[in-house]
């Protein structure tokens, strides 16, 4: 694989409706932890409603775009209030493992057959996106921008999910400048003090959570429709973790950080992936499963080493942490 | 060290118990037993052709049951095969049900021992399909669950002792139990290994874990709690180390699940009505043993008394001249060698499997928050609770949906008692 190639390749994968719906799910988790201080391990959770809310709202209610999207974000609040409810007066540790926990679970519940009617089991679903489609405003042809294509469907998508990432940021950034913003980092700075000054502190917490889980969703319906397709497997911890590492390598509790780390995170992922890929034509000893195994050996090993050198993401220092 | 003559003890006692039970042949086979139903004893069936026939190669093996029931068809290689029960050679009187096949078409792996079962009936016999009773089927998922439980209760046990010195969840402790049951069984039943016997293999996984979790904490947690002064660090870093060991594990073991040569295949004991294999009896035996060790250990020793101290109150344990550090270090020890016991009793259990304890980790967590985070015998408890439970759900609901099932009702549990079953209340935050 020639340099020019690989460049190419992770020139795609950083504009990508991927990188745009992991950006977009960093920036819930973003407002979760980087700002209020939830450490929420169910991200894929709330992208998982998201997805199934958009296709069940479609396939089995029949609501068209408009309805099943309100559908989804309504699966994500119900979602926030059962993972919030029973943990969000205790210790931060209680909420990390019962997201984690919820969030697993649900997916097991999704794909069981007994859901199959609805949730299409372990198949999952398709063919929702028409509705979707249909709004596309963009001639049908074939765009080019240097090494990347689109068709128009592509376009139209990557056009609505970057607009969207944007738009989220922009939302998140005055929620937080506001008086509501600066309640939810004091709590997280230091809980016992809005507290003591008679905030109502476990309702911010959950409304921080519902809002964070409902841009989650928002990304969970974007990647429903750009694979037009939902299924169980998708929603992975995996995901959550992938949203994780890009938030940290962009640095926490800034409000562009989650687009840049995702983009430098996915932009590496794609050359891992392309170099690996082409290791294995030479190297014998690495067969398929290796090489998918490597991905995540290496996903892994660079959260470690982040965490150790740079807990405060790749560029510089943070701005509003808790001194020690 | 007081816990390690504990642990080993513990492990002699296991090995005499392990000793007794029956080993399994070696190679990769076909086997059975043959059996036919009736009012009391099943009867084993004699003189049964069976054929055995290679999907890839055509090739065909032939074998017939012995006067205990049991056939075993040594197989050249793994692959798809095809296996046939002659029906004409079955006794008069023998039949087998006419909804169940002659034919079956397994797969069988290299140097397993793969289980075929055929149901066979008594011709004419009158069909008394009323099972067993209502208490007998609740005692069984009891027993069932006990077993589960018990072993969650040790992987779960050793996460809620680090967590209760140092304030880590360790999200690679599903993988500490991986790499236990891994390892004894690179040393024990790899073709190509060097075949020890599986006790003296889980000894050396074990404490090989436990070194590994000591060292992690020592070596790497540590600089990065003074450093960083953040639980997500932290957190984001066991999680990372999770992730790659558990895909290490896949590339160097890939996705093959493989039992113990020792216990490969068992029949179940059965007394009143009840049935358990001899390895589940040993798993329960070893880890009640293993955890009332722990239970003297934390309650009548020096070092449990400074364990206890230390997850009390550090500064307070510290300025009474405990070292600290050598405790926090002793404990990642003990907490990860538990969970490479409970890796291996996992895998006698049931299998071997690179993401095994990935899978149980939720389960560990469980009842980790059941019995109240950081409580070593209310996590137990918490263990076996849950484990029974979970098996009970099972009369009433689908199978599939235990799991799902008993995290929804965790998250109930924690809306009525935040604090955990067991724990007491305290006041948090």
């Amino acid at each position: 694989m020639d340099f020019l190639e690989l460049l190419s390749l992770t020139a795609r994968a950083a504009v990508s409706p991927e990188a745009a719906v992991l950006a977009l799910a960093a920036v819930g988790l973003n407002l979760h932890y980087g700002y209020t201080g939830l450490l929420n391990f169910g991200q894929a959770g709330f992208m998982m409603m998201g997805a199934y809310g958009l296709a069940i709202g479609v396939l089995s209610f029949d609501l068209g775009f408009a309805g099943a999207l309100a559908m989804a974000l309504a699966f994500a609040a119900v979602l926030a209030l059962l993972m919030g409810l029973p943990t969000l007066r205790l210790r931060a540790d209680y909420f990390a493992i019962v997201s984690l926990a919820v969030t697993e679970s649900l997916r097991l519940l999704f794909r069981s057959s007994w859901m199959e009617p609805v949730t299409g089991g372990v198949q999952g679903l398709q063919r929702f996106g028409d509705d979707f489609f249909a709004l596309n405003p963009i001639p049908p042809g074939d765009y080019a921008l240097g090494p990347l294509h689109w068709n128009e469907a592509q376009l139209f998508l990557c056009a609505v999910a970057w607009a969207t990432v944007v738009a989220t940021i922009l939302f998140v950034r005055m929620l937080v400048a506001s008086p509501w913003g600066r309640v939810i980092r004091a709590i997280r700075d230091n809980e016992p003090g809005p507290t003591s000054l008679g905030k109502p502190v476990f309702r911010y917490k959950m409304q921080s959570l519902v809002l964070g889980g409902l841009i989650g969703a928002l990304a969970g319906v974007l990647l429903a429709l750009s694979h037009q397709d939902v299924n169980p497997e998708t929603y992975l911890p995996t995901l959550t973790f992938f949203a994780y590492t890009g938030l940290v390598l962009g640095g926490m509790g800034k409000a562009w950080g989650p687009v840049i780390g995702v983009a430098i995170f996915w932009m590496i992922v794609a050359a891992t992936d392309g170099l690996l890929a082409s290791a294995s034509d030479t190297l014998s000893w690495l067969g398929p499963q290796q090489v998918s195994a490597a991905r995540f050996v290496l996903l892994g090993a660079g959260l470690m080493l982040l965490v150790m050198y740079r807990p405060d993401g790749l560029f510089g220092k943070r701005e509003q942490r808790r001194a020690a | 060290m007081t816990f390690f003559r504990l642990l080993i003890a513990c492990f002699l006692m296991g090995a005499g118990l392990l000793a007794g039970a029956v080993p399994a042949h070696a190679g990769t086979a076909i086997g059975g037993t043959l059996r036919v139903k009736s009012a009391d004893a099943p009867a084993p069936v004699d003189g049964v052709q069976l054929t055995v026939q290679s999907v890839q190669t055509g090739q065909a093996f032939r074998g017939r049951s012995g006067p205990d029931g049991r056939f075993e068809i040594a197989l050249p290689s793994a692959g798809s095969y095809r296996i046939t029960l002659d029906a004409s050679s079955l006794p008069s009187g023998v039949l087998l049900p006419a909804d169940r096949p002659a034919t079956l078409t397994v797969d069988v792996q290299e140097g397993q021992r793969k289980l075929v079962l055929y149901p066979l009936e008594r011709a004419g016999a009158v069909q008394e399909q009323q099972g067993p009773s209502a208490a007998t089927r609740v005692m069984q998922v009891v027993l069932d669950g006990t077993v589960f439980g018990l072993i969650v209760a040790m992987a779960a046990v050793g996460l809620s002792l680090i967590y209760s010195v140092s304030r880590i969840i360790n999200f690679a402790h599903g993988e500490f139990m991986t790499l236990g049951a891994l390892l004894a069984f690179l040393l024990s039943s790899m073709a190509g290994g060097p075949q020890w016997p599986l006790i003296a293999s889980a000894a050396v996984a074990v404490l090989a874990v436990g070194a590994l979790g000591g060292a992690l904490g020592t070596g790497l947690l540590r600089p990065l709690e003074s450093r960083a002064k953040e639980h997500f660090a932290i957190l984001v870093f066991t999680i990372g180390l999770s992730f790659a060991m558990r895909y290490l594990l896949l590339a160097l073991f890939e996705s093959n699940t493989q039992p113990y040569r020792e216990y490969a295949l068992q029949e179940p004991l059965r007394f009143a009505g009840l049935a358990i294999t001899p390895r589940d009896l040993v798993v329960c035996a070893i880890a009640v043993l293993a955890l009332l060790g722990l239970g003297v250990l934390l309650l009548r020793t020096r070092l449990g008394r400074a364990m206890r101290a230390v997850a009390g109150d550090p500064g307070l344990a510290e300025a009474t001249g405990i070292d600290v550090n050598r405790i926090k270090r002793d404990i990642w020890i003990v907490g990860s060698a538990l969970a490479a016991t409970g890796g291996v009793l996992m895998a006698v259990s049931h299998q071997v499997r690179w993401d095994m304890g990935y899978q149980t980790l939720m389960f560990v967590f469980a009842a980790v928050i059941l019995g109240g985070i950081g409580t070593a015998f209310g996590t137990i408890a918490g263990g076996i609770v849950l484990g029974i439970c979970m098996e009970l759900g099972t009369l009433v609901f689908p199978v599939e949906l235990k799991t799902a099932l008993a995290m929804l009702a965790l998250a109930a549990v924690l809306l009525v008692r935040p604090q955990g079953l067991f724990n007491r209340a305290q006041r948090v935050g």
